[in-house]
């Protein structure tokens, strides 16, 4: 066989049956990804780091398709809202609207400037980054193709450390397949040019109703339909009745209970406790969760285990077998960017020799909803079930000034702490900025803050994060602004 | 249904750590009652965990290699029905809490130890276990001051002990080895672990003194080879094993002071009555020591026998907890492995340990003359605490007179 010779990224390439040695080796651009070949680069590794889609595709679901969109559009749907919410406080407007052509030329543009932004960093760290679908062809050896021309030789590389990184696909119904015009995925509805008339959104989580409330907001008529008996079900029945409120003030139609089975391009077909219902719509969102992508990555050939779910097995130090670690959404634990990024410093300390392990005290989770979700830690009934003796108080939002000046009212600060040491388990917001809120309650779990740590650092005035510390004095039963509370 | 916290049992001898080493039922899946869930290792032995009631495996307490300390949650269990008192497990009979009720935990487990980021990741790095750790901030926060001073106390002492006295001394986590190139970096676990550790504990502890002989065997040679001829036909496989073990049995009667044991801590000297000998073995995993119990109680025929017991339950890992303590004093047979001479290294809280090299022909001077006789090398360390120069010597020609004099020994009365 002649082999041919040819440089990629500054790397010598031998192609065809013999593999090239490479060092360390990242499957996936994603925030697990990138980090994992950041981490890698600082630690004196050569980094080759292969995505589906090359230079395009760093910073994965979560930059291009995920986070960050979701989060442009939402940002944009609750100026809106908020602006036309604020006729009480003196705001006359006439008619506001969002050119959603308009919107995504910025999201492109936004995007563009993110991604290129870490391909930047991983240049300026010396990773290689290489375009195509790769898979183990042995332990020690990884297979990468172009899945866009079969015709095009495959490249081998003999790698010493694997770090896949994956992540996750929308997952499909059978009811109800994509088909991206009638029938949408999260993608395809972050990417509609034009709102809707009427929208069904499939899926009451948290992706399903980030974009929901941003479309309804937007002017588009929303249906949720979920198929338990309310929206959130992951999460504490707390977090969700503010929600729920704020759904219906919103004219979101809710539909629990039931499960889709058809859309005829006109109606969606709901059975609901054992009737069938017609939604008139015009397009319908299929946000039911999310897939691993797990099952071509030849995991078996090297010894390693992906569970009934999709999920890769893997150790504290996030290793499947001594060289090859899993990292993001294809291994247990929530599905969201910041745990990937956390897991891929793990991954790669570990893959370098040094002992590491993926141990947080708390992940926390947000849903971008209206009010915002945030929970870190133990609620309540978790602690219980793990036999963690925990005690709770929950402080109303309507306690807060700064709430008041911002026209929210709908929300709670909760703080759950360890009974005999009133260390600081649980922290749990609803309500506006409650994703940058959870901060504090995040570093004082780490940190294993007491009760009297949190009540005795001041917070800034008039801020909502003045509410972390007033729910720790209502908890040693000494607060300023809760009546005939004390103890 | 009920959730039940399966805590770590208390498996014996005071032991308070065990590693996992597999899970036998993975979560989600059922197991009846008495079923194993799990085998951990402790510092004697491997141990099957039974599950106490029938349900579904809803949690692993750890991954394999894991260290569980003993009452930290092992595995959790969603109990079918009634579910019995987790601290009741033993008796495992059916608890009187009505059928379905919640259990509640005896002991609720603490959440996990307080400590930030920083200071788990330093523990991690110094292979500090956090749970072993007090804290000295507030509430008992564990501050990577205590984690350094953990693990600098281990360090300063071993230093003391090895290090020439005016050397200098070695700064914490001196000893890391920074990883590099295609270096193989694996956890120290399984019986590697617990060989580290008892090493390091006995050399730490005691001071050893050793002595070294070569005694004249050729009487003892003799009289292996004809019964072991004499014993073949029945199926007894004798080596010179059963006979050293005689022979020490002989000399530690005539000696009290080399079966003891010293309790430094309370200033105590134990004269043990029992002669368990335990028997250094390698296994797969590393060095193993079963024991014989009542080794002066049992004939040459029944020592072969129960060593070759031994020896196969040690190579299966089928060794119990009961066949691995309770020794008195420990015999290494080392020439076995080709080995002339070795220096053993005593088993705390034992007093002492005798090593056997290999059986060979020497030239030795006897009358001015240069003769061929069939040499045994030995070398016995004691610890130094408990026995001056002036003992082991006396030891040591108790065991040489014994083993030379064999006939001594198919005696029976052993003195
Ligand atoms: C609409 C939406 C909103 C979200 N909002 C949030 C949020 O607000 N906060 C949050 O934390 N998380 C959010 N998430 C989740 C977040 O995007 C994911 O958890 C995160 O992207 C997972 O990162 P990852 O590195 O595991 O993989 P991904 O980001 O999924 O990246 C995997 C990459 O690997 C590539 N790839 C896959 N297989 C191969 C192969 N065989 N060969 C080569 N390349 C391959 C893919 O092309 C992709 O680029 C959201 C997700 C969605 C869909």
């Amino acid at each position: 066989m002649v082999a041919k010779i040819f440089r990629v990224a500054g790397i010598s390439m031998v192609v065809g049956e013999i593999a090239v040695s490479a060092d360390l080796m990242i499957v996936g651009g994603g925030p697990g990804g990138y980090a994992a070949a950041l981490r890698g680069a600082q630690l004196g590794r050569n980094v080759i780091l292969v995505d589906r889609d090359g230079e395009d595709g760093v910073g994965g679901v979560c930059l291009r398709v995920g986070c960050i969109p979701s989060k442009a559009l939402i940002e944009v749907a609750d100026h809106i809202h908020r602006t036309r919410s604020l006729g009480h406080a003196g705001i006359r407007t006439g008619d506001i609207t969002l050119e959603l052509g308009a919107w995504q030329q910025w999201k492109t543009r936004l995007v563009d400037g993110l991604t290129a932004g870490v391909s930047q960093l991983l240049r300026a760290a010396g990773v290689s980054v290489i375009a195509g679908q790769a898979q183990l062809s042995r332990p020690d050896q990884l297979v990468v193709n172009d899945p866009t021309n079969p015709l095009a030789p495959a490249q081998y590389f003999q790698f010493t450390d694997l770090v896949l990184a994956t992540g996750s696909r929308p997952a499909a119904l059978a009811a109800l397949p994509r088909d991206g015009v009638l029938i949408l995925d999260s993608t395809d509805a972050l990417a509609l040019q034009e709102i809707p008339r009427a929208v069904a959104v499939v899926g009451g989580g948290y992706i399903g109703l980030e974009i929901g409330t941003a479309l309804a907001k937007l002017g588009a008529k929303v249906t949720i339909v979920e198929f338990c008996d309310r929206v959130l079900p992951a999460m504490d029945k707390a977090f969700a009745r503010p929600v729920t409120r704020r759904l219906r003030q919103l004219g979101i139609n809710l539909v629990v209970n039931a499960t889709a089975q058809h859309f005829d391009g006109m109606n969606l077909h709901v059975a609901q406790s054992g009737s069938m219902v017609a939604i008139e719509v015009d397009k319908v969102i299929v946000a039911v969760g999310r897939s691993p992508n797990t099952e071509h990555l030849g995991l078996d050939t090297a010894g390693a285990v992906i569970d009934e779910r999709g999920l890769v097995n893997v150790a504290g130090d996030r290793r499947a077998t001594p060289h090859i670690a899993a990292i993001g959404d294809i291994v247990t634990g929530p599905a969201l960017a910041h745990k990937a990024t956390a897991e891929a410093e793990v991954a790669v300390e570990a893959l370098c020799g040094q002992r590491a392990e993926f141990n947080p005290a708390t992940i926390p989770a947000v849903v971008f909803c209206d009010p915002e979700v945030a929970t870190a830690g133990y609620t309540a009934d978790d602690a219980g079930a793990a036999g963690i003796d925990v005690d709770a108080v929950t402080l109303a939002l309507v306690a807060s000034g700064r709430a008041a000046t911002m026209a929210a009212r709908d929300g709670f600060l909760q703080l759950v702490w360890e009974r005999n040491t009133t260390t600081v388990v649980g922290v749990h917001i609803v309500g506006p900025h409650a994703s940058e809120l959870i901060g504090q309650g995040v570093l004082a779990i780490e940190m294993a803050a007491t009760l009297e740590d949190i009540a005795g650092s001041i917070y800034a005035h008039p801020t909502l994060s003045e509410q972390l510390g007033e729910a720790a004095r209502l908890a040693l039963g000494r607060p300023v602004h809760v009546p005939g509370r004390h103890r | 249904m009920s959730e039940l916290d399966f805590k770590m049992p208390d498996v014996g001898e005071g032991l308070n750590e065990a590693e996992i080493v597999e899970w036998l039922v993975e979560v989600g899946d059922s197991v009846t009652e008495d079923q194993a869930v799990v085998v951990v290792q402790t510092d004697k032995a491997v141990v099957d965990i039974p599950s106490p009631a029938d349900g579904v495996v809803v949690g692993h307490g750890a991954p394999v290699g894991d260290i569980v300390l003993i009452g930290a949650t092992l595995f959790r269990l969603e109990v079918v029905g009634t579910a019995p008192d987790p601290s009741d497990h033993a008796r495992s009979t059916p608890a009187d809490t009505p059928a379905g009720a919640a259990v509640v935990p005896q002991q609720l487990a603490p959440a996990r130890p307080k400590a930030s980021p920083a200071t788990r990741k330093r523990a991690l790095e110094l292979g500090v276990l956090l749970a072993g750790v007090t804290g000295s901030g507030p509430g008992g926060r564990i501050m990577t001051a205590d984690i350094e001073a953990s693990a600098s106390a281990s360090a300063s002492a071993s230093a003391a002990m090895i290090a020439p006295a005016n050397g200098p001394t070695a700064p914490v986590g001196a000893k890391v080895t920074v990883p590099s190139g295609h270096d193989r970096v694996e956890p120290l676990r399984g019986t590697r672990r617990q060989i580290a550790r008892a090493m390091t504990e006995s050399w730490r502890t005691v001071p050893h003194v050793t002595e070294l002989r070569e005694i004249d065997a050729v009487e003892l040679v003799r009289a292996q080879r004809s019964l072991r001829a004499h014993l073949e036909p029945d199926g007894v496989r004798l080596t010179f094993l059963p006979l050293f073990i005689k022979a020490t049995v002989a000399a530690l009667k005539a000696h009290p002071s080399f079966n003891a044991s010293l309790d430094f801590d309370n200033e105590l000297i134990t004269y043990r009555s029992r002669y368990n000998i335990g028997i250094a073995m390698s296994s797969d995993e590393g060095l193993v020591v079963p024991v014989i119990h009542d080794a002066d109680l049992k004939s040459l025929v029944d020592l072969a026998r129960e060593l070759d017991a031994l020896t196969v339950a040690a190579r299966n890992r089928s060794l119990t907890l009961d066949q691995m303590s309770g020794g008195t004093f420990t015999i290494s047979n080392y020439g076995s492995y080709g080995t002339w001479m070795g220096t053993p290294i005593i088993r705390p809280p034992e007093a002492a340990i005798a090593g056997f090299g290999r059986v060979r022909d020497a030239v030795v001077a006897i009358d001015g003359r240069a003769v061929v006789r069939t040499v045994l090398p030995l070398a016995v360390s004691a610890d130094h605490r408990l026995n001056d120069g002036h003992h082991l010597g006396a030891f040591v020609s108790a065991l040489a007179h014994f083993l030379s004099d064999p006939v001594l020994l198919i005696s029976g009365s052993n003195s």
